[in-house]
């Protein structure tokens, strides 16, 4: 028997796959294309206080093997997305909620309304506007003190999403776990840029997708050697092969985010692929491959 | 509108454009006028992303589609042979309803979509390109009922000038318009004093309203192409 459940907090996961923010929208979108029972959470797109417009277009570029984006965090702001609780129900999927604020009052309030969802996740990847626009994620004492404020709102499973951004993610990590985080999931986008050959205009993104499976497997395997809450590995995973590193790797769940965009049913060609490889070498769940990989440098 | 594998069933180069039949019998029957997909046809994952194409005619188990070919991806497309396996997610976006008559103007490769179109009604279609290479579909337009006029920059075939220009001259009935081309071309024809629509272009990531990226700007704020369109009412968008 294959075990695939897994407990990130409070949260009972059915499969180890969860949807990443951005990239499912609220899941309601995907309703007939998606086979949710290959689907252990959805991850909403973030949401503010008050609705953000986004970014003008051009918001997508594509790159050799990945995705660069500059949506702008797009959202109708927390109270409409509220309205929307029965429709994203409707998968029977538990529901995350991906935050974002430019300060620590609002993520408090935020996590105050999300009672209807199963867990939080803090997004740490957009500035701190009152303290100098610095990076939540950038920085440990940034980082712990808003994950301990959030603590203190709300009992629900809180996830804190870290950044690759930056040169200190293992201290950010360890922060974010002492101010009472349940578990962390990485990485975000790793931030890059595009030019137009013939205008000379430039944008700043956010690069995901196959190109940065790496990377992420590496900040993945950093942090897991830093603390003891479970981690939701994602970045550029596109199969099972993939996913099955970021287990070893040390996740617990990982997350599928730009695949979707290119093949919105791989929640349940990646999970096939997972319990093949399993039953293959007689493994009876993840636990039994979590942070197995064996250093050889 | 799953994720659904077909077969490049021909791939012919027409002037400047490719006419590609693909088989894929769940697609057809589900497409309505408006609408387009999204086509890969790479396994690999260099190319990331799924393209956005109109559906510019249908059978019973074939999608036809017509190709230009801008960078990569088109270009792969347009090199695609009969029996190359091919990836398409769609129908996507809202289909439209259309009156029993009305009006196409077509700039270029913008005649994909309106092709389709002509099949549910009848009226008159402007079809304009640089030259007479980038020229495709009269025949067809003519056929659903359609009286055509014609017109490239070069005046290798029909009116010499643009599109828009023969529009404005010519416009033989003030009726319902649908157009797609260029961008300058759709912001010219804003000035149209009747109902006029227009297919919308933006760059893509999922084509079906999870990703955000196709956002453009209306007088009713951010809408996304993939979901609200590709066409849109031109009076209510804002060309930047
Ligand atoms: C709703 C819709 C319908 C379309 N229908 C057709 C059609 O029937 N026939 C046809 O030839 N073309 C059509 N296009 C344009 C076509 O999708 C682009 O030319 C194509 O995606 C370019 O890809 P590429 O790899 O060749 O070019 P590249 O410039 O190398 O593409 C790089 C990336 O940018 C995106 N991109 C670049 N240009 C465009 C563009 N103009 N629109 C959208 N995405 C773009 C690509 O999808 C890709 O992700 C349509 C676009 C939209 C939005
Ligand atoms: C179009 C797009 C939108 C995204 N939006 C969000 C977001 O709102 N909040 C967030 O925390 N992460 C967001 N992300 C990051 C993804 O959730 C994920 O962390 C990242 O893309 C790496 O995984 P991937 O390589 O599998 O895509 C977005 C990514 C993409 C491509
Ligand atoms: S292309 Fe992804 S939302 Fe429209």
């Amino acid at each position: 028997m294959i075990d695939l459940s897994v407990k990130i907090g409070e949260l009972e996961l059915k499969t180890p796959i969860v949807l990443a923010s951005g990239t499912c929208g609220y899941g309601i979108e995907l309703k007939g294309i998606t086979d949710f029972g290959a689907v252990g959470a959805i991850t909403i797109k973030g949401v503010s206080l008050t609705p953000k417009e986004g970014n003008p277009p051009p918001r997508i570029f594509e790159t050799p093997c990945g995705v660069l984006n500059r949506i702008g965090l797009e959202n109708p702001g927390i109270e409409k997305v509220l309205e929307l609780m029965p429709e994203m129900r409707k998968p029977g999927v538990p529901l995350i909620a991906n935050l974002h604020a430019e300060t620590v009052d609002d993520f408090k309030k935020l996590a105050a309304l999300c009672m209807d969802f199963d867990a939080i996740e803090l997004n740490l990847s957009c500035p701190n506007v009152k303290e100098g626009g610095i990076v939540w994620g950038k920085d440990p004492s940034l980082a712990g003190r808003v994950t301990g404020e959030v603590r203190k709102v709300t009992k629900k499973t809180l996830i804190v999403k870290l950044t690759p951004n930056t040169d200190r993610l293992e201290d950010v990590a360890l922060a974010c776990e002492e101010a009472g985080a349940d578990a962390l999931s990485l990485v975000n986008t790793y931030q890059g840029m595009e030019i137009d050959l013939d205008t000379w205009e430039a944008w700043r993104g956010g690069l995901s997708g196959p190109a940065i499976r790496p990377l992420a497997l590496f900040a993945v395997r950093r942090v897991y050697e830093k603390v003891k809450i479970p981690l939701i590995g994602m970045g550029g995973i596109k199969d099972e092969n993939d996913a099955i590193k970021f287990f070893l790797a040390g996740a617990s769940a990982i997350g599928l985010g730009s695949i979707m965009l290119r093949d919105p049913e791989a929640p349940r060609r990646v999970l096939s692929g997972i319990i093949k490889y399993l039953k293959e070498r007689n493994l009876h769940g993840i636990k039994d491959i979590k942070g197995r990989l064996r250093w050889k440098d | 509108m799953r994720l659904r594998e077909g077969r490049v069933k021909r791939n012919e180069k027409k002037g400047n454009f490719y006419w590609m039949e693909v088989e894929i019998p769940e697609i057809p029957s589900l497409a309505g006028p408006g609408q387009f997909v999204m086509v890969r046809g790479w396994e690999g994952y260099e190319l990331f992303l799924p393209r956005p194409l109109s559906i510019a005619w249908s059978s019973s188990t074939c999608l036809f589609f017509l190709i230009r070919v801008k960078g990569r991806g088109t270009e792969l497309l347009s090199r695609m042979k009969p029996g190359e396996k091919i990836w398409i997610t769609g129908p996507l976006g809202r289909r439209i309803e259309l009156p029993e008559k009305f009006i196409l103007v077509g700039g270029g490769i913008g005649i994909a979509p309106l092709l389709f179109l002509s099949r549910w009604g009848k009226g008159y279609a402007f079809v304009g390109g640089k030259n007479k290479d980038e020229i495709f579909g009269t025949e067809l337009l003519e056929k659903n009922g359609f009286e055509v006029f014609l017109a490239t920059e070069d005046g290798s075939l029909g009116y010499k000038g643009t599109v828009v220009d023969l529009f404005f001259k010519k416009l033989p009935e003030r009726l319902p318009v649908y157009a797609c081309g260029p961008r300058p071309m759709l912001e010219k024809l804003q000035g149209y004093d009747g109902e006029i629509y227009g297919f919308l272009e933006e760059r893509m990531g999922c084509g079906m309203g999870i990703c955000k990226g196709c956002a453009i700007r209306t007088k009713g704020g951010i809408k996304h192409l993939c979901t609200d369109g590709p066409v849109f009412n031109l009076k209510e968008v804002v060309f930047d």
